[in-house]
């Protein structure tokens, strides 16, 4: 072998050993006397790392409370109904008095009816807490999550007792977002004096959050949008809610409360007529801060999720919120890497018996694929899931076959150039796989889709780069 | 012959697993199906390993799931099928044995947790399986159109069902536990049917334009 073609593959071999170097054990520098790697750590997705383990259990008191207001509902219609007999039905008038002259009787028929009314109540109580309800309070939960864009999660619903479990990734908005989470979603505006409710929840169409610049930053908000005979009611509320001024020149305000489940917020006046059916809620200040701003991006979002979805049948409280840690622990990790290391070993090995030389220098660079590819998956952010993972797997493979397929075409003496453009070509479908899972907002398939897309890529330029290079200048030497 | 021996295989495998699949369901591990969280606040910081230990004694060796509950080390959460009065008493006498505390079963606290649906779990795959491949299987039968445009689409959205097909059979007949595994598994399962079609019918094509030029 000639001294400069034994050079140039020193050099391709020493480049891809230190990248596999860095890759896998990190460049380290002395920070405040410790050796600190400056390398970004791996950022792990909720089946490797841990999560939230939350349930949410049926309010009882509250569905009580539900029972006994449909049961004055119930009560109320019934005495109408009975009003409206009486003053028809003298008989039966008549019966009620004779009745009530016996005390017996009157004792007797209070111990009936308040059985009746328990049962009833026991009975009401049974048509809340259905298996339906629990199912569609489960969907809300879901199409709020979805709509707060929680990347993952999994959910559960007793079919006895209601009680939703979840798990969901631990980060800064988790806490943030289960306290809407809970959110019955009962949103009103009433007269803050009266307390009569002017407007409801069946009233809106849907909420939406906008931004207006200005010189002093930035402000968010809300934007509430009613429906067809929601801006009616709003146009009516608007001319009537408004600061007036008599004629000694005192003004007086006739304000509404704005509430979400009996919670305030915001109590104010109309200074013109609402006619478009938009209401604009200012969330916050203006402000120039990013952080700040993100913040109250956060609140006005969390609001428009509970608004944008159906109201919750149930009342739900949190019960357990707690941190656990992953089922996957460090020792099935190590389980997975070695059976991994085992896998490429052996595909190392075939490519050795095969190719011999070649086959030893492409088995190097097959190891610094790996190497190159985790720090992609580092330095683009992706979270290291059980999708990425397999990604990676998938990822090796497919290299593999193509550098088995340039080392087939060396050695067959066909063109190298032509051989990778044809596996990438090939590879396209795979390509479309992989963007439209990147666009996906559930962690397990963007994951997979990025890794997929980055081990794509990085196989086709890799081949060109380094594989092909490697063959090309054994080539020359012979 | 062989490859109408190798169909003839596969649609019965296919035709057992899905049947078995009827009438047995799958095998759900502990994390999916109805389950009970036993857990337990112990005050001092605790080795998962040892836990493990003494889970696979009282609860029975591949029957439990050992996690640590919050950031101190200190709490644990056992995850079982169920349980009983018993195996509560001897695992809180285990854990107090092993780290010099005295905990009763009343501090035990044991979560219930209903099975989770099939459909919850493959939910946010649907739709986007749903348009990756239907790009896919175009882009293929347009690439691949001198194989037949409608044979090619036919075919590939076929065998994308075929061999999803055969992985549930798999794992309803050898009752391999579907766990958070299972879908990446299948995601792996339909990139490389993907591409092996993509080789077959790369093959094909080159066969047909050899034949061309001979």
């Amino acid at each position: 072998m000639k001294k400069n073609s034994v050079l140039k593959i020193l050099v391709i071999v020493v480049a891809v050993i230190l990248i596999s170097l860095i890759s896998f054990v990190g460049i380290y520098k002395q920070k405040h006397g410790v050796m600190e790697n400056i390398l970004p750590d791996y950022l792990l997705g909720k089946d490797v790392s841990g999560y939230r383990m939350v349930t949410l259990k049926v309010d009882e008191s509250t569905t009580k409370e539900e029972t006994d207001e449909t049961n004055s509902e119930e009560k109320a219609t019934q005495e109408n109904t009975s009003e409206d007999t009486n003053t028809t039905n003298t008989e039966e008038n008549t019966n009620t008095v004779e009745e009530n002259e016996n005390n017996t009787v009157d004792e007797n028929t209070a111990n009936n009816t308040s059985t009746e009314g328990n049962t009833e109540q026991e009975e009401t109580k049974e048509n809340i807490l259905t298996k339906e309800n629990f199912e569609k309070s489960k969907e809300i939960v879901q199409n709020r999550m979805k709509y707060a864009n929680i990347s993952e999660y999994n959910i559960r619903v007793n079919e006895e007792d209601g009680t939703i479990t979840l798990e969901l990734p631990e980060n800064t908005r988790t806490d943030e977002v289960l306290q809407y989470l809970t959110l019955k979603g009962d949103f009103t505006i009433i007269d803050a004096d009266t307390k009569e409710v002017l407007l409801s929840k069946n009233d809106l169409k849907d909420a939406t959050i906008m931004y207006y610049p200005d010189s002093t930053g930035t402000t968010v908000y809300l934007s509430i949008n009613f429906n067809e005979e929601g801006t009616k009611k709003l146009e009516d509320v608007s001319k009537t809610y408004i600061e007036t001024t008599d004629e000694n020149g005192e003004s007086t305000k006739k304000t509404i409360t704005m509430q979400l489940d009996g919670q305030e917020l915001l109590t104010t006046y109309f200074g013109e007529t609402i006619s478009n059916g938009q209401l604009q809620i200012s969330i916050g200040n203006s402000t120039k801060d990013a952080t700040e701003l993100n913040d109250y991006i956060n609140n006005a979002s969390y609001i428009a999720m509970v608004l944008n979805n159906d109201m919750m049948p149930l009342t739900y409280t949190l019960d357990i919120n707690q941190y656990v840690s992953a089922y996957i622990n460090q020792d099935i990790l190590k389980i997975i890497i070695i059976v991994a290391v085992v896998i490429m070993a052996i595909l190392i090995i075939y490519l050795l018996v095969k190719y011999k030389a070649s086959g030893l220098c492409d088995a190097i660079a097959f190891i610094g694929y790996l190497a190159l590819l985790m720090l992609i998956i580092k330095g683009t952010n992706i979270y290291i899931t059980l999708g990425s993972m397999a990604a990676t797997a998938v990822s090796l493979i497919i290299q593999f076959i193509a550098m088995n397929s340039v080392l087939k075409a060396n050695k067959e003496k066909r063109n190298i150039n032509e051989t990778i453009l044809n596996t990438t070509i090939m590879l396209i479908p795979i390509y479309i796989i992989a963007i439209v899972f990147c666009f996906n907002s559930w962690l397990q398939l963007s994951s997979f889709g990025a890794t997929m897309f980055w081990g794509l890529l990085l196989s086709s330029i890799y081949n060109y780069l380094v594989v092909k290079n490697i063959l090309v200048i054994k080539s020359e030497d012979k | 012959m062989k490859k109408s021996v190798l169909y003839v295989v596969i649609g019965l495998i296919i035709i057992i697993g899905i049947a078995l699949g009827m009438l047995k369901g799958l095998n759900y591990s502990l994390e999916y199906q109805a389950n009970e969280k036993v857990e337990l606040y112990i005050g001092k910081v605790v080795d998962r390993k040892d836990i493990e230990e003494i889970s696979n004694n009282v609860f029975g060796k591949n029957e439990n799931k050992v996690q640590i509950v919050e950031i101190f080390n200190d709490m644990v959460a056992v995850t079982v099928k169920d349980s009983n009065d018993e195996q509560i008493e001897n695992f809180v006498n285990a854990i107090n044995e092993k780290y010099g505390v005295e905990y009763t079963k009343d501090d035990v606290e044991v979560i219930k947790e209903s099975q989770m649906s099939i459909f919850d779990i493959i939910k946010p795959y649907i739709v986007p399986i749903i348009i990756a491949l239907a790009i896919a299987v175009i882009y293929i039968a347009i690439r691949y159109h001198k194989l037949g445009f409608w044979k090619t689409l036919l075919s590939a959205v076929l065998w994308i069902i075929v061999i999803e097909a055969l992985l549930y059979s798999i794992y309803a007949i050898t009752r391999l536990s579907v766990n958070a595994t299972t879908i990446p598994i299948a995601l792996m399962a339909f990139v490389f049917t993907v591409l092996g079609i993509s080789i077959n019918n790369e093959n094909k094509l080159k066969l047909i334009k050899k034949d061309v030029k001979e």
